[in-house]
């Protein structure tokens, strides 16, 4: 088991190596002129040469290499070209907000999606499964930006029920500021105390999680109800019901455990994909984390932020993933064979 | 000579009824029949897009500034923009783009794959060893996120699209086409061909490649709706398509701006994503249906 696990982070580490240069070398061998940025428009010849002294741009590719993996492992992610702050900085502010995002629309996800799946799967070829499955295909089939805009097309333009963009009314945050402690708004405005703000938190959140949630939903059902029917299909749970126990402890207490461990590894991989539809939802809800972070670097070619919100990600994904291949190995019915994997 | 043309018409025959018994099999479902035919409309539309459109102009990009911003009536059906083209004519011009751009990242995709597949699968060993690695690093992040951080490096362009979104695609095909090359490899007839001395080459291409595609093909037709849904994400966030192109998801974007005044701008080009999409899903289902022996049975 260990063994596995070292394995696998070992793996994860030389996946994250071969991001972290492959980023890096991309970057040198577009021509993107950074120094030119780094000074603005209206530069003179030397002012660029300087900048490119000042970013370490006149050394040698492999030095800046070298260079670049020492800070990495300082967590120095370089300056932004743009708005010349450490990249680290303004992903430390960014970062939490996101979280927030990914780890309620998860979560939600898995309340709603596991009873759907299983009423889906006992109640096979009925009008309501039938209308589940089709729901599920239909939510992965739908661009995620059109059901963000069409959440606030409905919900606050028509209706005027929910503010249309931001984390947090302008006013209010004028009015109720809010102390930083943790960084996650919602935490922080629990911890304060401060009521109000927070339940302004939640209702500037609920049109961005459901559209982040639709996709694990569709995902999380559709797989409860898959692995049920073979669940189901299997002699320990035929030979309970033929015992007399209940339909209800059957299915909640025996089939749901043989159940858990795929879900729970799908919702750990829905997770990863939660995280990558923030970088194209955030901008459009203008939510302040890492995807509308990376949707403005992106256009404005600035590579220090766009590889530093490449590598956050790839490390949630690559911890998502050993999560994911961990709780498949804590299923008892694998086991080990010493000296293979 | 009439010999050979008769084989070759029988074959062609046999070729025919099974492909014409996979069709009535996986019409059998009425969803994936339904998607079949959604998915002949679109590409009929797509091919007579001129023909189709109400303002063939407008959909390729004409100004008509003083219908701007027109709510859907009978003259408009899905309204108006804000340079007062048709959203219709634009929305059927953008399924050419979609189909056209999704099939030749899918192709690109498989070009890389098929030579890395064949070589990693029959050849084994070392390079065997390398490639799958590198599929790995590749097959641990979702294809969306790969794609944007390559097309985000490249520069924002619909030939940079394509490219970012096959070079995230590649390592699912090689690993199917790795290992259809190493299940067929072992096959009576290819040990055969190797002890008669046939060249390595041959056996490769004639022997084990034509083997090798069915399943490959099923995988990319699943994979539409996917590579459809990225190309548009990334137009969306500005790293594919450019004005003027009809492009769906680059409407959808510039359609945000006018959310508040104009709700039709992104709902219908929007769902038109949504159907294509959708329909490409429901028969990638009908296809694993009807090739999974498990699920037949249900």
């Amino acid at each position: 088991m260990w063994k596995f696990i070292i394995r696998r982070v070992a793996i994860g580490i030389f996946i994250l190596f071969v991001v972290v240069s492959t980023t890096f070398f991309f970057s040198r061998i577009v021509p993107s002129e950074p120094a030119q940025k780094w000074v603005g428009a209206h530069a003179t010849e030397e002012q660029i040469e300087a900048a490119k002294i000042e970013l370490g741009l006149d050394k040698p590719l492999y030095s800046q290499y070298i260079k670049y993996l020492g800070d990495l492992l300082k967590g120095d992610f370089g300056m932004s070209i743009v708005s010349h702050r450490p990249v680290s900085l303004e992903l430390k502010n960014a970062i939490p907000n996101t979280l927030e995002l990914v780890i309620l629309s998860v979560i939600l996800a898995f309340a709603i999606g596991l009873p759907i799946g299983v009423y889906s799967a006992i109640h096979e070829n009925t009008i309501f499964d039938h209308l589940g499955r089709f729901i599920s295909v239909g939510v992965i089939s739908m661009p995620t930006f059109w059901v963000a805009l069409m959440l606030q097309i409905i919900f606050s333009t028509k209706l005027g029920l929910l503010p249309l963009t931001g984390q947090m009314d302008t006013i209010l945050k004028l009015t109720n500021p809010l102390d930083k402690i943790t960084g996650f708004a919602m935490l922080d405005s629990v911890i304060t105390g401060n009521w109000r703000v927070f339940k302004d938190l939640i209702l500037h959140a609920i049109l961005p999680i459901l559209t982040l949630m639709s996709y694990s939903l569709g995902l999380t059902s559709r797989m409860t109800r898959s692995i049920l029917l073979e669940v189901l299909n299997e002699d320990y749970i035929r030979a309970s019901r033929a015992y007399g126990i209940k339909e209800r402890i059957v299915i909640w207490k025996y089939a749901i455990k043989n159940v858990l461990g795929t879900v729970t590894t799908v919702l750990a991989l829905s997770a990863g994909y939660a995280l990558v539809n923030t970088f194209v939802i955030e901008a459009v809800f203008s939510w302040p984390g890492i995807g509308s972070y990376i949707s403005r670097s992106v256009i404005n070619l600035d590579y220090p932020a766009i590889i530093g919100v490449t590598l956050f990600a790839s490390v949630s994904y690559i911890i998502l993933n050993l999560i994911a291949d961990i709780i498949v190995a804590l299923d008892p019915r694998i086991r080990f064979v010493k000296g293979g994997d | 000579m009439s010999k050979n043309k008769n084989i070759f018409l029988i074959k062609l025959k046999r070729r025919l009824e099974a492909l014409w018994v996979f069709i009535k099999l996986l019409l059998k479902n009425k969803l994936t029949g339904i998607a079949f035919i959604t998915i002949v409309l679109l590409t009929v539309t797509a091919i007579f897009a001129p023909w189709i459109s109400p303002y063939p102009d407008q959909g390729q990009g004409q100004v008509n500034l003083e219908e701007k911003f027109q709510p859907p009536s009978t003259k408009h059906i899905f309204g108006t923009d804000e340079l007062g083209r048709d959203i219709l004519s634009r929305v059927i011009f953008g399924t050419r783009i979609s189909l056209v751009i999704s099939t030749i990242t899918i192709v690109l995709a498989l070009v890389i794959a098929l030579p890395l597949g064949l070589l990693a699968g029959y050849h084994g060993g070392m390079v065997d060893e390398i490639i799958m690695r590198i599929t790995d690093v590749f097959l641990s992040f979702p294809p969306l996120m790969i794609a944007i951080v390559i097309a985000s490096f490249l520069g924002p362009s619909l030939t940079n699209a394509v490219i970012a979104i096959a070079v995230a695609w590649w390592p699912w095909y090689t690993r199917i086409i790795r290992a259809q090359v190493m299940s067929i490899r072992e096959k009576p007839f290819v040990k055969a061909s190797n002890c008669i001395g046939t060249n390595k080459w041959v056996i490769l291409l004639s022997h084990i490649l034509p083997n090798t595609i069915s399943p490959v093909i099923i995988q990319a037709s699943m994979d539409m709706g996917g590579v459809i849904l990225t190309a548009a994400s990334l137009s969306f966030i500005g790293l594919g398509a450019q004005a003027p192109t009809p492009e769906w998801g680059l409407i959808i974007s510039t359609a945000r701006t006018y959310i508040i005044d104009a709700w039709w701008y992104s709902a219908f080009p929007g769902l038109m994503i949504f159907i294509t999409v959708l329909s490409f899903n429901l028969l990638g289902d009908g296809f694993r249906e009807v090739f999974d022996p498990r699920t037949r049975v249900r």
